[in-house]
């Protein structure tokens, strides 16, 4: 089951958004959805978001400015996050200044829909984003994605193990180096803890786990990992033949 | 013998009424006006027949008119309360001692007349003897004191009600007891002395507050000249930016020069006269007025002039800063130094995109500072993460690129210093996150 909760001073508006989603239901009815509460008050959304009782999957639709409130909707999504690190949150905005880098950090969206746009166009997007709602509470169900997560600060993040090709840890300091397909990231923590916890990391080098699962070819001659995506990572003599026995299974 | 009494009396009752407007009058010229003085004869008489009838009527009759007075001159309430009660108080005074002179010289049964003409006489006298010397004594002072301060105004209101109330109280236990005429003189005496405690007491105060204001005055300034300073400051942080350019300039200029190519070289002058590159007012196309609330003048500074050059070559560019930013002064060379290695490479790389946009974000999350850079490179673009750290690769041919693997080294000597790089969708992200330090 999937909540809905809407917020949104223009009542008008939020009549257009439960038809959209009304019509998204009646289009997938294979999908369990509802609206839980949908308002103009921000003081009541923020009640909701406190007091809710169920542990239902949340999609909120959040208007950034509310024209006769001091909450805003970033404080409003704030609250959220601070309770539900997986709730899908859309923005709704008129304005273009909107602080689009800070948003995105601190709050982690899923999308951005702009008035500007049209009623059609937020249609598409909605419909587009309840899509990827659903496929991600599904890939979260079903899967069992295992996740690596690490902290930053006050933050927590989480990369998808499959997209790591290998971690080194840095000579000069306790950080570790992660080198992702994407993303190359450093951090706080130490190689053994994780070499326990993930067991298709493998130890190549003093400093350095790599994922099995990513590596393209080994070159024993030079003593280098290379990557399906074309980079690369040093390997041990000692650990040589272990990782090819690994990679032989 | 009666009816003289009561003419006599009554004329007392006149002059003495007609001499509280005249004091009125001399206080306030402004209303010193032909029907005012009009008014003033007439209600000086009127009030004087039927104080033969009601005794003591006359002063409530009297202080009515004196507002009536006011028809003209607006002045505020206090002032008039204060001016009110200096008159009655001294033509009251006055009066009372100008009753104890001649009761001492003349017999008071034989010569009454004689004591009734001196004692108007001296009353007269006395009173306005008592108002120039006040006026004196105000004009003398206000250099010193505010008189148009509300709360002096209201202390010496005040003051002067309690000498009022102090004297009429006297009177009218004297007048009750039916000994008036031999405790006149006592009256005086204890009213000159509650004058004399009150006169310093509100002396006393009136200094104290304006110390006190002295005081208020003092901070202010302190604070209008730190708000100097602080302009001066960014004056002169835009003189040293401007400074720096110039010297640019005449570098060129004086290589051009050397080559003995004088046409070139003026051609060359002229062009930097109308380059728009010295344009001291490159500031206001920063349309974000947070940029210049970051404490930091070194952080400050490197975004600020990072993001002027990108504008100069037309690079869209967005800022976001948050509020209640910190940063630290061991950090903040370090900062600056990644910022400009990062942003030079961002200005670089998203050149190559038609639309090039870069967006800065300076964020404060609970235990971590976050500066981000987002720059959009052109389409299809692959950039393989792990070589741009490495020494000597740039993906633009001929450069320099020792930039990231700096910054990377810049960062590993901080251990608080955490550096993410990201690239997807044609996009370079980098994510400086600085733990702050507890």
């Amino acid at each position: 089951m999937l909540n809905v909760a809407i917020c949104e001073d223009n009542l008008e508006l939020i009549d257009v958004y439960r038809l959209i989603f009304k019509n998204y239901m009646k289009d997938h009815p294979e999908h369990e959805m509802r609206i839980v509460i949908s308002t103009g008050n921000p003081t009541e959304f923020e009640n909701y978001i406190k007091y809710r009782s169920d542990n239902n999957d949340m999609f909120y639709l959040i208007d950034i400015e509310f024209a006769d409130s001091q909450t805003k909707g970033i404080d409003l999504a704030e609250e959220i996050r601070r309770n539900d690190a997986t709730a899908k949150i859309v923005f709704i905005t008129t304005h273009e200044e909107l602080a689009y880098l800070t948003f995105k950090r601190k709050i982690e969206p899923l999308d951005y829909i702009k008035k500007e746009d049209g009623i059609k166009s937020m249609n598409e997007s909605l419909y587009k984003d309840l899509d990827l709602t659903f496929q991600r509470l599904h890939e979260l169900k079903s899967q069992r994605k295992k996740m690596f997560h690490y902290s930053l600060g006050s933050r927590d993040y989480t990369i998808d193990v499959k997209d790591i090709n290998y971690l080194e840890t840095s000579s000069s300091s306790h950080k570790v180096f992660l080198h992702s397909l994407t993303e190359i990231t450093e951090f706080r923590g130490n190689l053994n803890s994780i070499e326990e916890e993930f067991s298709n990391l493998y130890r190549a080098h003093k400093s350095i786990l790599v994922n099995l699962d990513n590596i393209h070819s080994i070159d024993s001659l030079n003593k280098m990992i290379y990557f399906n995506d074309g980079s690369s990572c040093e390997v041990s003599r000692r650990k040589l033949p272990g990782l090819k026995r690994q990679m032989a299974q | 013998m009666i009816y003289l009494n009561n003419i006599a009396y009554q004329s007392i009752d006149f002059i003495t009424n007609l001499l509280f407007f005249i004091l009125v009058f001399i206080i306030i010229p402004q209303i010193r006006i032909k029907s005012n003085v009009i008014l003033a004869i007439v209600a000086s008489i009127t009030f004087s027949f039927i104080d033969l009838y009601h005794d003591n009527m006359s002063i409530l009759l009297l202080i009515i008119s004196y507002f009536f007075l006011f028809r003209h001159y607006k002045l505020k309430l206090i002032n008039k309360i204060l001016f009110l009660l200096t008159s009655i108080f001294i033509v009251a005074f006055s009066q009372s001692l100008a009753w104890v002179i001649p009761s001492k010289l003349f017999d008071i049964h034989s010569q009454m007349i004689l004591i009734l003409l001196c004692s108007v006489i001296l009353t007269y006298v006395l009173s306005l003897s008592f108002l120039y010397l006040g006026i004196f004594i105000v004009n003398r002072w206000r250099k010193f004191i505010n008189f148009n301060d509300p709360i002096i105004i209201t202390v010496l209101t005040s003051a002067m009600l309690i000498l009022f109330i102090g004297f009429l109280s006297f009177t009218t236990i004297s007048r009750i007891l039916k000994i008036q005429l031999a405790y006149i003189r006592i009256n005086v005496i204890l009213t000159v002395i509650i004058f004399i405690f009150i006169f310093l007491g509100t002396l006393y105060y009136i200094a104290g507050y304006l110390k006190q204001k002295r005081a208020i005055r003092e901070l202010e300034k302190i604070k209008e000249n730190s708000l100097y300073i602080k302009e001066l400051e960014d004056n002169f942080n835009d003189m040293r930016k401007f400074k720096h350019d110039y010297k640019n300039l005449l570098l060129s200029l004086s290589v051009l020069l050397n080559n003995d190519d004088d046409t070139n070289a003026r051609e060359k002058i002229k062009d930097l006269l109308h380059d728009s590159t010295i344009n001291t007012n490159d500031i206001s196309k920063l349309n974000n007025p947070r940029l210049f609330k970051i404490k930091d003048e070194l952080v400050r500074g490197i975004i600020i002039s990072k993001i002027i050059t990108a504008n100069n070559l037309n690079i869209t560019t967005t800022t976001e800063i948050d509020t209640d930013l910190s940063i630290s002064r061991n950090d903040s060379v370090s900062i600056t130094r990644i910022l400009g290695i990062l942003f030079d490479n961002a200005i670089e790389a998203c050149q190559k995109n038609s639309d090039p946009t870069i967006r800065f974000a300076l964020i404060n999350v609970e235990n971590a500072t976050e500066y981000i850079i987002v720059n959009n490179t052109s389409p299809n673009t692959k950039i393989d993460l792990n070589k741009i750290f490495m020494n000597g690769f740039s993906t633009k041919e001929n450069h320099n690129g020792i930039g990231l693997a700096n910054v990377q080294e810049l960062v590993d000597k901080k251990p608080n210093f955490f550096l993410h790089t990201k690239f997807e969708n044609d996009e370079f992200t980098v994510i400086l996150t600085i733990e702050k330090e507890n």
